[in-house]
């Protein structure tokens, strides 16, 4: 218990280097935060949207009932077919009544729009193949495929990985000799008491465990703010998406992952890594400056 | 108890430090290594610790040949010898008792063992009545007993003092020396490294004289000159 002690009292002695440590843990973690919300979010988008992507399958309008449906039969009969639903001509010119005024669509009647399949696969099909199929059929005149946002949202995903992972890497490199220069200050105003530890007969690591407890200190402190701080952002960003945010993020359609299930995650992330960065800068210094 | 066969000790600088030594220290006896600075005496001391090992020879301390001790087990084997500097060398952010403690402490005593071994060592140099004073509020020969007091703390088989009245008055000296020999008259072997003519006049001691690496003297009941 009283290793504790000495601990913080030599984290206060040096406080100025600890709370550049302790700084430059947190901004590191909250890169890794938000960069590690933004892939969570992906992957789990990913998950819901691909039962949700649909193919449309329009019917050339000059085609008659019979044809129409000899085209259904064609879809019927390929198995890779999960669900399938028919808009008719009518149908489609209800629902573009919705979206325009009535006047622009005066005169016109339900005959100029094509009537059309639409049909999602079963998870193992391969749509592009089935698109290219379905493009095949006869009086089927265009296929649309929409791989939506979420193309867009993987794209960027791309280098936004690799800028987010070099930073964060970069700053982990910081951090490490930051905590390990913080230890190396402690180990300094302590040589008396080493130099006496070796020569009473301490074992080594006995000698070590106050520096590796002040590294791992460092990285709890370091996690806690991080922690806090990351869950009360995610928080306030949830609720504010769920309001109104979603429709002013391009990403309309995306869904976030539930708090509870992200935030545990971000919080076992933030303290398995700084904890491990603790320890890692303490053997960094010892191994450097304390012959034992 | 100690050794040497044949020791040779050259530092990486290349100074020859010791030269072929051969010496014998029964378990029990009390002995001074005399000589100048630089004759060797510290390099001794550190050898027979295991800071160092020798470049050549053979050293048995303890029944154990200095390099076939594993680095893990150099703790152990350390605990065995007790060793008092010419600075002393007390933690000055603790007081007597925490001093004393602080030994025990860093080998997994258990704290009630330490309880009441403390003020038994404290008794043994005769400072149990300032237990809970800091070094800085001591003399140069109270801090020296504190400092046997923590030596002794695991009963060693070997004390080792390196230079211990080097920062003390004649008188205080004396002292701590008397109590060097009371430890010694419990049992445990004695080294003793000094310059200091006086004492080693006053006890009449085995006498090792070291010059330049090599043991130019040695003998029974010796003096410092003679």
């Amino acid at each position: 218990m009283h290793i504790f002690g000495e601990v913080i009292t030599n984290l206060f002695k040096n406080r100025v280097l600890t709370l550049t440590s302790i700084f430059s843990i947190i901004l590191m973690l909250i890169l890794v935060g938000v960069f590690g919300v933004f892939l969570l979010t992906l992957s789990y988008n990913s998950e819901f949207m691909d039962d949700m992507l649909e193919i449309r399958i329009f019917i050339d309008p000059e085609a008659d009932d019979y044809r129409v449906s000899k085209v259904e039969d064609a879809l019927m009969e390929d198995g890779r077919i999960n669900y399938i639903a028919f808009i008719s001509k009518e149908q489609a010119f209800e629902n573009v009544k919705e979206l325009y005024d009535e006047e622009i669509l005066e005169g016109l009647g339900s005959d100029f729009l094509p009537a059309s399949f639409t049909v999602r696969l079963r998870e193992d099909s391969d749509p592009d193949n089935f698109v290219a199929f379905a493009e095949n059929l006869d009086y089927v005149y265009r296929v649309d495929y929409h791989e939506r946002s979420f193309d867009f949202a993987a794209n960027l995903s791309g280098w936004v990985n690799i800028v987010a992972a070099s930073l964060a890497v970069l700053l982990g490199i910081l951090s490490l000799f930051l905590v390990s220069n913080t230890i190396r200050l402690t180990m300094a105003s302590r040589s008396d008491e080493v130099v006496i530890m070796k020569f009473i007969g301490a074992t080594e690591s006995r000698i070590r465990k106050p520096f590796i407890i002040e590294g791992v200190v460092i990285g709890f402190i370091g996690a806690l703010i991080a922690s806090l701080g990351m869950g009360y952002a995610y928080t306030r960003f949830f609720n504010w998406f769920g309001t109104e945010g979603s429709g002013e993020l391009f990403l309309s359609g995306m869904r976030l992952v539930p708090i509870r299930e992200s935030i545990l995650m971000i919080y076992l992330v933030f303290f398995g890594i700084s904890i491990v960065l603790g320890i890692l800068a303490s053997q960094m210094a010892i191994r450097r400056h304390l012959k034992v | 108890m100690i050794n040497f066969s044949n020791v040779t000790m050259v530092y990486k600088s290349g100074c020859e430090a010791l030269k072929n030594i051969d010496l014998e220290i029964a378990r029990g006896e009390f002995a001074f290594v005399i000589g100048p600075s630089g004759s060797g005496k510290s390099t001794m001391i550190r050898l027979i610790m295991k800071e160092e090992e020798p470049t050549g020879g053979e050293l048995f301390v303890n029944g154990q040949d200095t390099r076939d001790i594993h680095r893990y087990d150099v703790p152990f084997f350390r605990r065995k010898i007790g060793v008092v500097f010419q600075d002393f060398k007390l933690l000055k952010n603790k007081t007597a008792y925490q001093n004393v403690a602080f030994a025990l402490r860093v080998t997994n005593t258990k704290s009630r063992q330490i309880r009441k071994m403390v003020p038994q060592l404290l008794s043994v140099v005769g400072l149990l009545d300032k237990a809970n004073d800091y070094p800085t509020e001591m003399s140069g020969g109270e801090q020296q007993r504190i400092a046997l007091a923590r030596a002794i703390a695991h009963n060693p088989d070997l004390l080792i003092a390196d230079e211990p009245t080097g920062n003390l008055d004649p008188d205080t000296s004396l002292e701590i020396m008397n109590l060097i020999y009371k430890i010694n008259q419990m049992g445990t072997t004695v080294l003793v490294a000094t310059h200091d003519k006086s004492i080693v006049d006053a006890f009449r001691q085995r006498v090792i004289v070291l010059h330049e690496g090599r043991i130019v003297r040695d003998v029974p009941e010796g003096r410092y000159g003679v």
